[in-house]
């Protein structure tokens, strides 16, 4: 058993400066790209070349993140029915070098049926991105993370099931960064920038991110999204 | 052999590029103009461009070349952190051929892409 949380809507913190966000993530991106493509001039089989290529592209997934959210009240985003399955196998194969670093693995635990979702395909790909990404950096190595789903109701579950400590500070994602503690003091290799992020997506997609905290160990991160109604969608 | 006009403000990215196409003939610049006159003293088969440059855009240059029928005719590759807000489709009025993204961009992904283009 374990205790489910809101994390809220995120009113205030860094998306007041906008603007200033911005330009950092553009700024930090030029970088970023450098470093990863020098990487490819190091040999292919070194540890170290990949290391730094895997953290250079953590690193852009949130600056792209970043720019991302800086432009969603300008956009709309289109919604549409998205069969979880194929998404997650997307997902896991995506991430899959970086968990190999990390001596970590993936497993999917979906079942097979009644797991069609509404929402924005790119943003919930990107939220997914960023909460696996989230729990590799926390999860206990001798466990793997899992990607889960299932139905409760009209809304569909979809999350990221990690191994690691369990947080009490989910609440203090929604404050500024710089102003405030830590944010997830409980887990300090993190800032939670990245669940900032995946707060901001959700929210784009009428969906909510929420946390489970495990008694046994762990959390899990989900979204709870509408459940599509359309049954032809799903494979016989 | 296939002669490239390498367009990119990032010296050492460039150097990156050029690594990668060793054997292709390439030129480099850092910007438009200074693109623009590489361009009336050479012939090239292919352009391969990054779209935020040290002097604005790509996008004057590129408009400039299809002023001209033989410039016009030039293929050119976008290679650029906004890949994720160009399609093909907005920019094909410009000859591009192809838009690759600088964050996911591998040795091999780009070989493929002049391979493709000089064909």
């Amino acid at each position: 058993m374990g205790s489910i949380q809101s994390t809220g809507g995120t009113e205030s913190g860094i998306w007041h400066d906008v603007p200033t966000v911005l330009a950092a993530a553009h700024e930090l991106k030029s970088p970023l790209v450098l470093i990863r493509q020098l990487t490819f001039q190091l040999d292919e089989n070194d540890p170290v070349a990949n290391r730094i290529r895997l953290t250079a592209e953590r690193s852009l997934q949130l600056v792209e993140g970043l720019t991302k959210v800086s432009r969603l009240e300008d956009a709309l985003f289109a919604c549409e029915p998205i069969y979880l399955p194929a998404l997650y196998e997307e997902i896991a194969h995506e991430m899959s070098p970086l968990a190999r670093a990390l001596d970590q693995t993936i497993e999917i635990h979906v079942p097979k049926s009644q797991v069609t979702a509404i929402g924005n395909r790119s943003l919930l790909r990107s939220v997914l991105l960023g909460l696996c990404d989230n729990a590799l950096t926390h999860n206990d190595i001798t466990r793997p993370i899992e990607l889960r789903a299932g139905r409760m109701g009209d809304r569909v579950m979809a999350g990221v099931r990690d191994y690691g400590p369990s947080t009490s500070h989910l609440p203090s994602i929604r404050r500024s960064i710089g102003k405030t503690p830590l944010p997830m003091a409980s887990r300090p290799r993190s800032s939670g920038l990245g669940l900032m992020i995946a707060e901001q997506f959700a929210r784009h997609m009428d969906a909510e991110l929420l946390l489970r905290r495990h008694q046994s160990h762990g959390v899990t991160l989900s979204l709870s999204l509408p459940a599509s109604q359309q049954l032809s969608l799903l494979p016989l | 052999m296939i002669k490239i006009l390498l367009i990119e403000d990032d010296r050492w990215l460039a150097d990156s590029y050029m690594d990668v196409l060793e054997d292709y003939d390439i030129d480099t610049a850092v910007d438009g103009h200074i693109a623009m006159d590489l361009i009336d003293v050479n012939d090239y088969d292919l352009i391969i461009a990054d779209v935020m440059l040290e002097r604005g855009l790509v996008f004057d240059l590129l408009h400039e070349l299809q002023s001209y029928d033989d410039t016009s005719q030039i293929p050119v590759i976008l290679c650029t952190s906004l890949a994720q807000r160009i399609t093909l489709d907005d920019v094909k009025q410009y000859g591009v051929v192809a838009v690759l993204n600088k964050s996911t961009l591998t040795p091999k992904l780009l070989r493929e892409a002049v391979e493709h283009a000089g064909e």
